[in-house]
């Protein structure tokens, strides 16, 4: 579906990304973890093409991005800001969420506006002023100007900082629903825990390079990855490793093997 | 990256300098680009101020040329007017249709063009050298009233987040297929209003978070003293004593009428 080679990519400030090689499958969630300024957020602009590669080249459904507009790519690929306040410009919530499909000239505006609304729960508000909305309802007004455009790939940066943990919880519910929907989920994160509740495969970012991507369990049994990147498991996986069980995200099935183990 | 200041910090005698000293110098030199039009003379003022800025502000030629580099649209526009529309004096060189291009206009283009350059670079000279508080005391200390001195280092400070947040925006737009480049004048005026409302919006918070910040350090009360003082030492002295010259000699030069040609 996303195909990513040899991409290089360097800003004026010297900082670089190298060689970055990896591709998604229609239908993977995937979690791009890595310290602050690791080069998550850059890479991703890059996908989405606000910025261009030095070198490299990224596949989009088999078609070089590089003659792609960003309007074009966004058909494909949504990418959810983590400041919703950088984009709410219009008088209802509504109208708002309106404006992604009416720059892709969409048919049928009005029914996917409603739908989306009232997938991220926001219908309630559709004729309010956004700017009254709560920290966690512009959050999901964020994502819904996003998915209405109806992207096969979701980017989402950060998408629960600043939320409390009912807003946080809300917005992993309807995560968790486009999943079963069969979209593709990239997701940046400093929470492992959000991590590995979304995804089954990670990227780990270090100084603007790839230093491994694969399963979430395989990454996070590997001592050395988490040493070099001070990588901190979500609480229940570091003790189902004390346990010895391996990495478990589960307490049911932590409760299973350590019943299993004790008989 | 876009940076906050013009500022580059260096050990060199210009930055040593008391800004005071440097303000006037920095006006001396201003006008004395307006004294002359012999490409000859502007010319020799150009690189003085190149080679001044490496000799004695530990400025790299090629810092100082990558500054000036965003101006050229603007310079070569005015060479280009000059080119066309100068003066009806002079030896007609080339024609093409009924567009004369003379000799005379040639010289002047040449010189216009090394005016502009000289103007900006006087004023970089000031801004690359001095760190805006200093600039703003020395302002101060100069009887500018301290309301009209924050009001400047208010704005300077604010124009690049300004500007960085301006960036963010149209991101985030663009990611929902704006697209600022498509359409007649009419419509692309109509595509800033998502870019302008959430930066006006911005704006007007960052406007009363400061003013909350201001006013919480007692703003206002008379008799400010200041954490930092400028001293006028020997050596701004002889830097101003040095300035002063320069100017009568160029003030005497131009009386004369040399280095003045007439058109
Ligand atoms: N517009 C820019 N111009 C120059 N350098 C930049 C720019 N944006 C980011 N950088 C630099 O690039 C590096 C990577 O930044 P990036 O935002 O991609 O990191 P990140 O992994 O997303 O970090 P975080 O976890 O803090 O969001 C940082 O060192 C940053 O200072
Ligand atoms: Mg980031």
């Amino acid at each position: 579906m996303l195909k990513v080679e040899d991409l290089c990519y360097e800003y004026e400030s010297g900082f670089k990304l190298k060689n970055i090689n990896f591709e998604v499958k229609g239908g993977e969630s995937i979690g791009i973890i890595g310290e602050n300024g690791s080069g998550k957020t850059t890479l991703v602009k890059n996908l989405i093409g606000l910025l261009r590669p030095k070198s490299g080249k990224i596949l989009l459904n088999g078609e070089d991005t590089s003659k792609m507009s960003v309007a074009e790519i966004a058909r494909t690929i949504g990418f959810v800001f983590q400041n919703p306040d950088n984009q709410i410009f219009a008088s209802t919530v509504k109208e708002e969420v309106s404006f992604g499909p009416q720059n892709l000239k969409m048919d049928n505006i009005e029914e996917i506006v409603e739908d989306v609304l009232k997938k991220t729960d926001l219908f309630k508000y559709k004729d309010s002023h956004p700017f009254k909305l709560s920290g966690g309802e512009k959050q999901r007004l964020a994502l819904a100007s996003i998915l209405v455009m109806n992207p096969k790939i979701l980017i989402l940066d950060e998408p629960t900082s600043g939320l409390d943990l009912r807003n946080a919880r809300k917005l992993i519910g309807i995560v968790k629903n486009l999943q079963r929907e069969g979209r593709t989920l990239i997701l940046i994160s400093h929470d492992m825990k959000l991590v590995s509740d979304l995804c089954e495969r990670i990227i780990l970012m270090k100084s603007g390079e790839i230093i491994a991507d694969g399963g979430i369990k395989e990454i996070f049994n590997d001592s050395n990855l988490l040493e070099k990147t001070r990588l901190d498991l979500p609480e229940i996986a570091k003790l189902s490793k004390i346990l010895e069980f391996g990495i478990v995200f589960d307490p049911e099935e932590l409760y299973r093997k350590w019943r299993a183990s004790n008989d | 990256m876009i940076r906050y200041t013009m500022f580059l910090r260096r050990r060199s005698i210009l930055h040593s300098i008391d800004p005071r000293s440097k303000i006037i110098l920095s006006l001396f030199l201003f006008t004395v680009c307006i004294f002359f039009n012999d490409p000859i003379y502007i010319g020799i003022i150009f690189f003085f101020l190149i080679i001044s800025l490496k000799i004695f502000g530990k400025i790299e030629i090629k810092k100082t040329l990558s500054f000036l580099k965003p101006m050229l649209p603007f310079v070569v526009m005015i060479m280009l007017l000059w080119i066309l529309l100068g003066s009806e004096k002079g030896n007609v060189i080339y024609q093409i249709w009924k567009l004369k291009i003379k000799d005379v206009n040639i010289e002047m283009a040449i010189a216009m063009g090394f005016r502009v350059l000289a103007m900006i670079l006087s004023t970089f000279l000031l801004l690359m050298t001095t760190e805006q508080r200093d600039l703003v005391l020395a302002l101060v200390k100069m009887k500018l009233p301290y309301e009209y001195g924050l009001t400047i280092a208010i704005a300077l400070r604010y124009v690049p987040t300004l500007a960085s947040l301006a960036v963010s925006i149209t991101d985030a737009q663009k990611a929902r297929g704006l697209e600022l480049e498509k359409g007649n004048i009419l419509e692309k005026i109509k595509k800033y209003v998502p870019i302008l409302v959430p930066l006006i919006v911005k704006s007007i918070q960052l406007a009363q978070e400061l003013a909350i910040a201001i006013e919480t350090r007692a703003f206002g009360k008379p008799n400010r003293t200041f954490y930092r003082d400028l001293k006028f030492k020997f050596k701004d002295l002889v830097f101003l004593s040095a300035a002063v010259i320069f100017f009568v000699i160029c003030l005497y030069l131009r009386i004369k009428r040399y280095g003045v040609l007439d058109i």
